[in-house]
């Protein structure tokens, strides 16, 4: 059982999407059970775990307000509804954008903005339209499961144009975060979405799903009833280490969306051709944000330049058949560990030992040149 | 250990370097063999002329995507030479799809098929061997001995096949000398595999191609009967200077190590399939008619193409990512076989990320007797080179 670390939890049927997957009709209407919120809540607070509530429209009676505020969360929450104590998370469809209430300046606010096929080509404009009103955006492109070669031409052009507005602000000294132009260049690691590793769903149902688009998928995908433990056969694949394309790449950004992975690939633990595209597409145009701005980020002189590659999907450098397995390794090897080139060996060789002792013997079995091999006198 | 003294088992014709295309010409078989993974056999699912043609025109007109130097055209079933005439139309058509496209597969490919052999000797299969010999292969399954063979290989009335096989093997020899046949294994036939070997060396087949099923079959102490047929047969081989001219795929000097690649085992997902109506699958056993537990996965179809997505788990597969920490950490791992469809239709979940190890045991009982044929070998030759 991995170590989950927070709950994502649906309160309607019809609560706001913050990702790739649509909120389909559902028989059932109104707001999670009462009795069930307070056991959810209960559960965690027991077990040490924060809490995403996903809010609807539906305005939360008194009792779900005091819940709610009961525990450390954050809230997602369409624009319109009144933020609880603690974290708020406005989402925004594209398609709403102009129907919702202005919103105030802040600096500070994070906000999801969900952009369709349709409107992509309004992208930068609503960027621009929420300028001053965030500290972070983070963008999904909802329909990226159907993005060819266009769409990504179109993607390509409108992060042109949002990475010229970012550059400006941060030479303002205005260090504002969008998710797939910034969040590249300050990581080292994957990050990325982590469901069924890092956090599980609990749906408006009483089940247990991966994430919530799996709880839009229908009860078939729960992985059994809140209360219970969640029935996670072959969790492995969850991880990163058991992802043969993700453990190779370095658009450490990227969602890894599992949802995704299964509905175009069949696998979990396989992105599909959009998601590495747009991963690397949004990696170059980080990396080309970064050369342009040589001093302006506070701590530069720590970021690690992003390489060019001369590939868009690292499936394309794993399945080439002109390069030997060796040089392929060289490649990934090399591109993985970029960000530990300037740490000096002696301090490496420490973090290895601390991590797993037996690696140092692996690795001097592995390294014949480490042995003396002069004849003795 | 290079020695002349030793028969080499036939290299595989271009080997990587060309993609194997299988057509799935029918879903009927004369047969109904016990450990056949064929779940679905029926007499009237049979392949379309113009299904083969609308996969052949896909495959030849589009090189971006299959830019393999070579092809192997590959022909089963069910039983495919129940299907002679319509495999005879199928190769003619290729034929002139690949000329008319000035394709660089018309200077390489090949036809192969593998069958029951029962049919063999039929005029309609004679002329299509005689008319495409120069390039075409065909494997015929005959499983040893006639007790073993029987045992499994029957007829819907439970009669064996064997002398129906058997009678057709010397004029397939003569056509195909360096021919190889291929072997499986199963719990209940294991006290028959050393006898069985030596019987198809005997009927002058050199190659034997052998394996033990991946399925979940295996019963406490199969293993100890297992090693004990085998080191006989090593014993047999060694004694009787068999090694010199024949090669039995159980020994292998290339087996029982740790192993340090993290390759996959098997070729899917770099072969295609086609089935009757026209779907392709990553290989064969991912076809309905081919798995127990869990639904097909196709890879597209020969009218809109192959969907690359549903491709990428396939050709991103590697040892690690399906393995267990047993299994990776394994002294005696090398040549431990695994069989990607039997995994997924094994697997907890829909995956083909999970290992099937139900011959765990096998393997192991394997590598005991192949590291008892090598030492006695090579401390043979030895004494020979020393006289």
């Amino acid at each position: 059982m991995p170590m989950i670390k927070y709950l994502v939890v649906i309160l309607e049927p019809a609560a706001a999407s913050f990702c790739y997957y649509d909120v389909k009709p559902v028989p059932s209407s109104g707001l999670m059970p009462l009795e069930l919120l307070r056991r959810v809540v209960d559960h965690a607070i027991r077990n040490g775990l924060h809490i995403n509530f996903v809010h609807g429209d539906s305005p939360l009676p008194e009792e779900y307000v005091r819940l709610v505020e009961s525990a450390d969360h954050i809230s997602i929450m369409p624009p319109g509804q009144n933020p609880c104590a603690g974290g708020t998370v406005l989402v925004i469809d594209d398609h709403r954008l102009e129907d919702a209430p202005a919103l105030a300046e802040n600096p500070c606010a994070n906000i999801i903005l969900r952009v369709g096929r349709d409107r992509l080509r309004q992208l930068s404009g609503m960027v621009r339209q929420l300028m001053g009103k965030f500290g972070r955006l983070n963008i999904i492109l909802k329909d990226l499961a159907q993005f060819e070669e266009p769409e990504l031409q179109i993607c390509r052009e409108q992060m042109v144009v949002i990475g010229k507005r970012v550059a400006a602000e941060y030479r303002k000294g205005n260090f504002i975060e969008i998710s797939t132009l910034t969040d590249r260049i300050f990581l080292t690691n994957m990050n990325n979405c982590g469901a069924g590793v890092e956090h599980l769903t609990v749906a408006p149902d009483g089940r247990y799903y991966l994430c919530p688009a799996f709880y839009h998928e229908g009860p078939e995908h729960s992985l059994g009833a809140f209360g219970e433990t969640p029935r996670l056969e072959n969790s492995r694949l969850l991880e990163l280490d058991y992802a043969p394309i993700c453990r190779n790449c370095d658009a450490y950004h990227c969602k890894r969306c599992i949802y995704l992975n299964r509905k175009l690939t069949g696998e979990v633990n396989t992105p599909s051709r959009q998601q590495c595209r747009i991963a690397h597409l949004e990696r170059d145009q980080s990396r080309q944000l970064l050369a342009a701005l040589p001093s302006a980020i506070d701590g530069s002189e720590k970021i690690v330049p992003i390489p060019e590659l001369d590939y868009s999907d690292p499936f394309e450098m794993l399945t080439r058949r002109d390069i030997d397995g060796g040089a392929k390794d060289r490649h990934f090897a090399s591109l993985l560990s970029r960000p530990l080139e300037a740490v000096p060996a002696s301090q490496l060789l420490l973090q290895i030992y601390q991590l797993d002792p037996g690696l140092l013997a692996k690795l001097k079995q592995m390294t014949p040149f480490a042995l003396d091999l002069k004849p003795k006198k | 250990m290079v020695n002349q003294n030793i028969a080499k088992a036939p290299s595989v014709w271009m080997k990587s370097a060309a993609k194997t295309v299988t057509f799935m010409v029918t879903e009927d078989c004369q047969l109904r063999c016990h450990y056949c993974y064929l779940v679905g056999k029926n007499a009237h699912t049979r392949m379309d002329f113009e299904v083969a043609r609308q996969a052949i025109d896909y495959l030849v007109e589009n090189r971006d995507l299959f830019p393999e130097q070579a092809i192997v055209w590959d022909f089963i079933g069910g039983e495919p030479l129940l299907e002679i005439g319509l495999i005879d139309r199928i190769c003619a058509y290729i034929e002139y799809k690949q000329r008319q496209q000035e394709h660089p597969w018309a200077e390489s490919y090949r036809f192969s098929l593998t069958s029951n052999g029962i049919l063999y000797d039929k005029p309609a299969v004679q002329q299509f061997v005689a008319k495409n010999r120069d390039h075409l292969s065909i494997g015929i399954t005959i499983d040893g001995t006639p007790e073993k063979h029987d045992l499994h290989r029957v007829y819907p009335s439970g009669k064996g096949s064997y002398a129906d096989t058997a009678r057709n093997i010397p004029l397939w020899l003569a056509q195909f000398p360096g021919a190889s046949t291929k072997v499986t294994v199963a719990s209940d036939d294991l006290p028959h595999v050393a006898d069985s070997v030596l019987h198809l060396f005997a009927l002058g087949i050199r190659h034997v191609s052998i394996n033990v099923v991946f399925e979940d079959v295996w019963r406490e102490g199969d293993e100890r009967i297992f090693e004990k047929q085998l080191l006989e047969l090593a014993d047999r081989i060694i004694d009787g200077t068999l090694y010199a001219e024949h090669t039995c795929s159980f020994f292998s000097e290339h087996i029982g190590q740790p192993v340090q690649d993290n390759h996959n085992w098997c070729g899917t997902g770099r072969m295609l399939t086609v089935d009757c109506q026209g779907h392709f699958y990553p290989c064969h056993r991912f076809t309905p008619f081919s798995l127990a537990r869990k639904e097909a996965i196709t890879i597209g179809n020969c009218r809109d193409g192959i969907d690359f997505n549903k491709l990428r788990p396939f050709l991103s597969l590697d040892r690690f990512s399906q393995s267990s920490e047993a299994c990776r950490t394994c002294e005696v791992a090398s040549g431990c076989a695994w069989c990607q469809g039997a995994n997924y239709d094994y697997a907890d979940t829909d995956t083909i990320f999970q290992r099937a190890t139900y011959l765990c045991n096998m393997h192991k009982a394997r590598v005991r007797a192949n590291n008892y044929y090598w030492y006695k070998l090579k401390r043979k030759l030895a004494s020979e080179r020393c006289q």
